[in-house]
């Protein structure tokens, strides 16, 4: 008996449950209204003085009363601090039973009591009844912060019934700074003897921002060639100057190119333009090279952040070609030898100094003579025509004394590699003439030759 | 009084005396340019000449015939008429005398009209030559050349090959020289690197030397002379073969010789 008594017990405890769930599944079920999303948030990035909720709020509502209707009731935007308030009217809204004159919808301020629909039975199923489009309008003083603000919506029905569902709109409202360069890549292309190169474009960059100070950093990402030579960072380098004669800087920077083998940090005092603030300013970028640079297409970057938020950046790539180069001076563009009497051998007037700058890895320069002829014909063979070049140790004597060469064929004078410009050799000239050289004016030339070794 | 003449060579221009000035200061950029080229197409270069000096300076651009000389250094011909190598007659520029001002750079315009049949290799030499600006006749003038180098490759049929034409050896008394002369048989330039293993009597490799020769580039129909020394503790009395063995970027041959030496 006490075990059919138990048994009876435990059906009766197992029916109360199940009473009590349908009991819930009902209340459940009972709900009226749904919004769908329940919570709506809002990024501020600029000052503008409205901003759109990013998406729509659906109202549905399922019901089997006769008559119905759904109002909202505002606050306003609260932040951690009570003292930084957005009013309610700042609060705007769109929806379906919002009418201007001209019968189109546009947003105006939230009512203290907003109606949002209202209707008859729905037949068992949940049918939208609203859609409800949110701004904010930014007032002219807020402070940085997360805002909340709660709108409830309120059901009720002519069976007496009553139902709240909150929405929560969330704003965090944000410093934030736009760095607008006009220039998305800085190339130099370098023909010519190394030396300084300006960006010829104009580069600016503008900075909009809803704060006053901030600090900007420049820093140059490694400059490396393809066949991994670097470019060495303090070449490269940046004048920044205000575009407007407003003030920018809160401090003193460099007022002359600042070379980037360290970042450039800019402390900014921006200018105020309404609501925002902004500033301006030219970017002079220039690199320097010299002969030891190996030429080569050199890729890197300059990154542009700010120190508050290094989220905010920007990267501008960065392109250095450097072509080879040869250059050549010489000393003078001319030679005197004065011939009297019987055959020997004369010195030129001068000696010659030769000059050379190359980034090549291998070039040369060698000498040549034309044979020398006089107005009547006469022919001074180039064999007769002799070089020395003082750098070079060399004992032959191939006719004009010891250490000089006959040009009967170029002399290779001086080989090299990468070297900025710089006296390479000193070169002294012979002639030797011959007694039956007949008398008068000769001429012809010397030539040095500057090229690359292929 | 046969015996006795003047041969009286005179100075006329108005440098006549000994100067420090330089007389001209110019680069040249790019000094070469290699590129590869398509038939029947037309390429635009650009060559920038500067004028360095805080004078002006006046330059004769020519185009001339490039050839490299046994240690490969670049020697500049006159042009020569049915020179297969040569693309001279493809370069289309202003041969007039350019003068540039003071301290300014030039863009030289060349332009290359590839045909529709040429050999792979094309080599030219663009040369800028100063030329007196106040043109009174020198006796001797003393001119300087800057040149760019061009050396095309035009797309085709490309065979690469070369010859081992010498393989000697010179003793020293504390080295052993090697001279190695290649010919390139090949339709275009190139560049040969490689070395030399010395091996002794009991058939062990005792040392390598590399051979020496900067870029090694010989042009088609072309040698070169390679050096390689052999030196330092390994460099003892005996009998030793010594391996050449050269390798041409391009080519999948090795190019091997070997000699037997006695020191």
């Amino acid at each position: 008996m006490p075990n059919i008594f138990n048994q009876l017990h435990y059906v009766k405890l197992i029916r109360g449950i199940l009473f009590l769930i349908i009991i819930i599944n009902v209340k459940i079920y009972a709900q009226f209204m749904s919004i769908n999303p329940p919570v709506l948030s809002l990024e501020i990035n600029d000052n503008q003085n409205f901003q759109d909720f990013p998406t729509s709020v659906e109202i549905a509502v399922n019901t089997n009363a006769e008559d119905w209707v759904i109002n909202c009731m505002g606050q306003p935007f609260v932040s951690e601090k009570p003292t930084d308030i957005i009013p309610i009217e700042n609060i705007l809204v769109k929806h379906e039973y919002i009418t201007t004159s001209n019968d189109k919808k546009e947003y105006r301020p939230l009512a203290l009591t907003e109606f949002i629909a209202s209707g008859k039975q729905t037949n068992n199923e949940y049918k939208i009844v609203n859609s409800l489009l949110f701004r904010l309008n930014i007032p002219n003083y807020i402070n940085f912060g997360n805002y909340i603000c709660e709108l409830r919506f309120h059901y009720s029905d002519n069976l007496g019934r009553t139902e709240e569902v909150i929405l929560q709109l969330n704003t965090n409202y944000r410093k934030y700074l736009k760095i607008a360069p006009n220039f998305h890549l800085l190339k130099f292309e370098i023909f010519g003897s190394p030396g300084i190169y300006d960006y010829k474009k104009d580069a600016k960059i503008i900075l909009h921002s809803n704060d006053e100070f901030w600090t900007l950093k420049f820093e140059l990402l490694p400059i490396v060639s393809e066949q991994g030579e670097i470019f060495d960072s303090k070449n490269f380098l940046l004048l920044l100057q205000p575009a407007t004669n407003r003030k920018i800087f809160q401090q003193n920077i460099p007022d002359d190119y600042w070379h980037f083998n360290q970042p450039l940090t800019i402390p900014l005092q921006m200018n105020k333009m309404g609501k925002n603030f902004s500033v301006e300013f030219n970017c002079n970028f220039r690199i320097q090279t010299n002969w030891e640079q190996r030429t080569g297409d050199y890729h890197g970057a300059l990154k542009i952040y700010v120190v508050e938020q290094p989220g905010i950046q920007i990267s501008i790539p960065i392109e250095i070609i450097i072509h080879k180069s040869n250059t050549m001076q010489i000393s003078a563009n001319d030679l005197y030898f004065h011939v009297k009497g019987e055959g020997a051998i004369w010195d030129g007037d001068k000696d010659i100094r030769l000059i050379v700058g190359s980034n090549c890895e291998s070039w040369i320069v060698n000498c040549r003579a034309t044979v020398l002829e006089s107005q009547k014909g006469y022919i001074i063979p180039n064999e007769r025509i002799y070089i020395k070049n003082d750098q070079e140790n060399y004992n032959g004597d191939e006719g004009a004394g010891i250490g000089f060469h006959s040009l009967i064929q170029p002399v290779d004078l001086v080989k090299g590699t990468l070297t900025e410009p710089r006296e390479i050799c000193k070169m002294l000239f012979r002639l030797k003439s011959k007694d039956l050289d007949r008398p008068g004016r000769y001429t012809g030339k010397i030539i040095l030759t500057h090229l690359t070794v292929p | 009084m046969k015996n006795f003449f003047i041969l009286f060579i005179i100075l006329l221009s108005g440098n006549n005396l000994y100067s420090e000035t330089n007389f001209f200061n110019i680069s040249v950029s790019p000094p070469i340019i290699k590129m590869k080229l398509f038939p029947n197409t037309l390429k635009n270069i650009k060559l920038v000449i500067s004028n360095n000096n805080n004078k002006p300076v006046e330059l004769i651009p020519m185009v001339m015939d490039l050839e490299l000389d046994l240690n490969g250094n670049p020697i500049a011909h006159p042009q020569e008429k049915n020179n297969k190598w040569s693309c001279a007659d493809w370069l289309i520029f202003n041969s007039n005398p350019i003068s540039i001002p003071p301290l300014e750079n030039l863009d030289f315009n060349l332009q290359v009209k590839v045909p529709g049949f040429s050999q792979c290799g094309q080599y030219s030499i663009i040369m800028f030559q100063t030329t007196d600006l106040n043109k009174i006749n020198k006796e001797i003038e003393v001119v300087g050349r800057l040149g760019t180098i061009l050396m095309f490759e035009i797309s085709g049929r490309k065979y690469i090959d070369a010859i081992i034409k010498k393989f000697d050896i010179l003793h020293f008394k504390e080295e052993i020289e090697f001279t190695i002369l290649v010919r390139n048989t090949s339709n275009i330039d190139i560049q040969c690197n490689g070395s030399i293993v010395i091996i002794d009597n009991n058939k062990r490799i005792i040392d390598r030397v590399k051979i020496n020769g900067g870029t090694g580039t010989i042009l088609p129909e072309s040698e070169r002379e390679y050096k390689a020394i052999w030196k330092g503790k390994t460099l003892k009395s005996g009998s030793y073969v010594a391996k050449l063995k050269l390798y041409i970027p391009g080519s999948s041959k090795v190019h091997q010789k070997e000699i037997q030496l006695t020191i």
